[in-house]
């Protein structure tokens, strides 16, 4: 075996120096300086982090801010709401959310979020939504009713940035959460452990803190709970009334105990910051329990405040070390959403929505309760092919996105120009032989063009658009 | 969360290393004869994984057992309708395909097979599988430790559309996924034209030595380049398959359709991996049940045909797993919660068909399930041993007491 040594990964990366920072001063917010300036590395980072990336001009105004109110910005925008575009655009949302229920078909209701992605004045909203929708995983696949999986995602929508305590509690009682893991058939004398289990595994506190026996009893304090004509229903005479023992409170406990007792353990804020450390720092350090701590305190004292913890982190040095920068693998959501932003155009949405199904992120149908493993585990070959094989079709076949359009905008002229440009909108930096070698194949291009028969206009569009498409298929850029 | 997958996905290891190792030298640290090479061994390992927790005691039916009667009131299969296999058990009416194979010899049942102090967690008992313990700094999957001692491009092939499992994981890096053929090729140009410039671009990006330190952005890299070689070879060992078994139309009859062509096609890679979703059965677990046991049946059987009409027979073997079976008793539900101890199939003609192993007792119980009197691992070391050549010390860390599951091992 050639593994008898395991660096760290910070060893291979020269960071140990940041994991010699004390903690407290790396969640601290990030102040530029000359040694460690405010660039484009980092406000694109920050803009794929907490919205679906940016276009070129929406980079640029985020340059002339200074981190600490971008940041602001995006985390208030998102936690407030409640101004005008946000009414309107909720409207719109809610209509088209109406017709694809009406439709019955998952890919527009796919669809619709994807747009709400795309074009919400609230993007770290949708953000979170996604994210919560990967921590409680639910599928349609087995509860069948896209009217409930809205439901629950309305829901995960409304507490995406409030409180965790409320969020629990909320999916313990929704109705898609219920029919996902048995609730209907968790009744007394013969319990169903399929919702115990998952609270405390995989919603709250992680193994290894609680054991068979807690989730024996929790699920008896969970019985009697089904959904009835779409709703959650109660009926005592199906709930084990008896005293059961969990965690180490004994009591006649039902649902909400369970979730109040799960709310209590030192466990709990630890393994939510630990999942939003991956969600939002990186999917590639496993940070130790000190690495956290001052965030965990934190976040159990504010009551769970998921919206302060978000903010936090998004505006700390940690954040903005190369401890985060490009430390996680973009999901396919990321990787297309972003990559219409970043062009500025438009799509088919439900294309965009089989797209996602394809690369491995099937809205609405997570592959298990555990969620999307994600990180390293959304490429493997055939998907990093069609990621290659999507953004040549994007950028070649799609006729609503046109490269050569920001080109344009943006008085790019030139080979050079045009393939520094795109390593720019894409990847914000690039070692100086890649613009060498793509310059000189723009170059090569445009000479065998010029042989063929066509308009200035049309070559400098084939052009921009192979520019585009080389830019990304540069591995960096399955990064975020 | 699963912390010792997350553990292996993020912290540590030799990851990094081993995906910025140039190939030479990955290839320079084999240690056995590859696969590509006169006098090289060429048997071949299919796995088929049963995500989930497969009902055994509803797969491999005691029916002369009172006790399965009075643990399964409702879910219980009557004798009359089982496929037969001896005077004490039947086999699951679905397996109809089983039923055929093992009246032609190449079907094996393996029973009572799981792990002391089994985990009833789907994520953890499966990474117990898939690792082959539970030692948390092992971060490599059990074929993955192998994979790079019995091919030579130190990889296996995982045919499905979910992210390869932990179970092929290992130091030469990610394993490739192939879907099906067609979306495994690099498209750069529309159409039929080509454009060999930008392919050549698109290959030296993931070839080429970047300034980036980033351990991620080295994976990457890697992966990418594995990804572009792989394509090619594939093509290449594709080209020609013809077949006259008519696969089943079900997700696995295409995938063992697909990884009988590989074979065909004379790929090196010897281990092939795929899996069949659905067994957490919790409730109404009657017709799901069914409807899996007679996709596993039809696809096996289809892929075992195929593998006889192109003459490799006696080179593939493929075997059953699932991280756990389910409890004897059966829910309220209409359904099963997870258990303990299960059965593996071994399909193939060099092993030795039939019962292996008594069926463990339905009333001696663990907590409500099956003891397991075979050590998983104890079959993983004879497959590594006896089928693939490998020592299965080198890939287990110690040495498990053989099975009996190989023809050759009875002469």
């Amino acid at each position: 075996m050639a593994d008898t040594q395991t660096p760290s990964a910070a060893q291979n990366e020269g960071l140990q120096e940041y994991l010699q920072i004390p903690p407290e001063l790396l969640w601290q917010p990030y102040v530029p300086n000359s040694s460690d300036p405010w660039d484009a590395v980092k406000v694109a980072h920050l803009y794929r982090r907490t919205s679906f990336g940016a276009s070129y001009a929406e980079m640029q105004a985020g340059l002339s801010l200074d981190p600490d109110t971008l940041a602001r910005q995006i985390v208030n925008a998102s936690r407030d709401g409640g101004d005008e575009a946000v009414i309107a655009f909720e409207r719109d949302a809610r209509e088209m959310t109406t017709m694809a229920l009406d439709s019955g078909n998952p890919r527009e209701l796919q669809a619709v979020w994807l747009y709400r992605m795309l074009h919400s004045p609230q993007p770290l909203l949708e953000r979170m939504t996604l994210f919560w929708h990967n921590h409680f995983a639910t599928s349609n696949a087995k509860v069948r009713s896209l009217r409930l999986m809205q439901r629950q995602q309305d829901s995960l929508r409304r507490h995406a940035l409030g409180s965790f305590d409320d969020l629990l509690q909320k999916m313990t009682f929704d109705p898609a959460m219920i029919l996902w893991l048995d609730g209907n058939t968790n009744q007394k004398g013969k319990p169903n452990e399929n919702y115990a289990r998952e609270i405390f595994e995989l919603f709250s506190l992680g193994v290894g803190n609680y054991t068979e026996a807690d989730i024996q009893e929790a699920a008896r304090a969970l019985t009697g709970w089904s959904v009835d004509k779409d709703e959650a229903v109660f009926q005592s005479a199906l709930h084990d009334n008896g005293s059961k023992t969990v965690l180490g409170e004994t009591g006649r406990w039902t649902a909400g105990d369970v979730v109040r007792i799960a709310l209590a353990q030192a466990a709990c804020p630890k393994f939510i910051v630990r999942k939003l450390f991956r969600e939002l720092i990186s999917d590639s350090l496993e940070p130790a329990d000190e690495m956290i701590a001052p965030l965990v305190d934190e976040f159990r004292q504010r009551n769970y405040d998921i919206a302060w913890l978000v903010g936090r982190m998004v505006r700390s040095w940690m954040f903005y070390s190369p401890l985060a920068i490009g430390q996680k693998v973009k999901s396919p959501v990321d990787f297309l959403v972003g990559s219409v932003k970043s062009l500025e155009g438009t799509t088919s949405l439900v294309q965009m929505a089989e797209a996602c199904q394809t690369l491995g992120q099937n809205l609405y149908f997570p592959p298990s309760v555990k969620g999307w493993d994600g990180g390293y585990l959304w490429l493997n070959s055939t998907t990093l092919l069609q990621r290659q094989n999507m953004a040549f079709a994007i950028t070649s076949n799609t006729p609503s996105i046109a490269p050569e359009r920001l080109t344009e905008k943006y008085n790019v002229e030139g080979d050079e120009a045009t393939a520094k440009f795109f390593l720019d909108l894409f990847l914000q930096q690039h070692d100086a032989d890649i613009l060498a070698e793509m310059t000189r194949y723009l170059q090569e291009e445009r000479l065998k063009l010029k042989t063929t028969f066509q308009s200035d206009s049309a070559r400098e569009a084939q052009l921009a658009r192979k520019a585009a498409h080389l830019a990304m298929t540069m591995p960096e850029y399955q990064l975020s | 969360m699963n912390f010792s997958r997350r553990d292996f996905l993020m912290g540590t290891t030799a990851w990094g290393c081993a995906a910025a190792m140039p190939s030479v030298f990955q290839r320079a640290a084999w240690a056995a004869p590859q696969a590509d090479q006169p006098g090289a061994k060429d048997t071949i390992l299919v796995v088929i994984q049963l995500s989930g927790g497969n009902d055994g005691l509803n797969t491999v039916i005691p029916f002369a057992d009172p006790a399965y009667a009075a643990a399964r009131p409702v879910l219980k299969q009557s004798k009359d309708k089982l496929v037969s296999v001896n005077d004490q058990l039947g086999l699951h009416p679905a397996l109809t395909g089983f039923g055929k194979l093992l009246e032609n010899s190449q079907l094996s049942i393996v029973q009572g097979v799981g792990y002391p102090q089994p985990n009833r967690s789907h994520f953890s008992s499966m990474d117990i599988w898939h690792k082959a313990g539970r030692e948390k700094e092992q971060t490599y999957g059990w074929l993955g430790r192998t994979s790079p001692l019995v091919s030579a491009s130190g990889a296996s092939l995982f045919i499905g559309d979910a992210q390869a499992p932990l179970a092929l994981y290992g130091a030469t890096g990610h394993p490739p996924t192939i879907r099906n053929l067609d979306d495994f090729q690099l498209r750069v140009a529309a159409g039929e034209k080509d454009d060999a410039r930008k392919r050549e671009l698109i290959q030296q990006f993931a070839s080429r030595n970047s300034k980036s330190t980033s351990r991620l952005n080295k994976l990457v890299q890697a992966s990418a380049l594995e990804t572009y070689r792989a394509s090619e070879r594939i093509r290449e060992a594709t080209q020609n398959y013809q077949t006259p078994v008519a696969y089943p139309e079900t997700e696995l009859g295409q995938r063992l359709k697909l990884i009988a062509q590989l074979i065909n096609g004379g790929i090196s890679e010897r281990i092939f991996y795929t899996s069949l979703d659905g067994f957490d059965t919790h409730a109404a677990q009657l017709p799901l049940h069914d409807g899996l046991m007679s996709t596993l049946s039809g696809a096996v059987e289809a892929f075992q045909q195929d593998v006889k009409h192109h003459g490799h027979e006696k080179r593939v073997v493929t075997i059953t797993f699932s991280e756990f079976g389910r409890r004897v008793k059966e829910n309220g539900s209409l359904g099963t919660d997870h258990g303990a101890a299960s059965q593996m199939f071994f399909v193939g003609e060099p092993i030795i068909p039939g019962v292996i192993g008594a069926h463990p007792s339905l009333t001696d119980l663990d907590d409500g399930d099956l003891k397991h009197h075979t050590d998983f691992r104890s079959i993983y070391a004879t497959v590594l041993d006896e089928w693939l050549g490998v020592d299965s010390v080198q890939v287990l860390g110690e040495r498990y007491a053989p099975v009996k599951l190989f023809a050759h091992q009875q002469t």
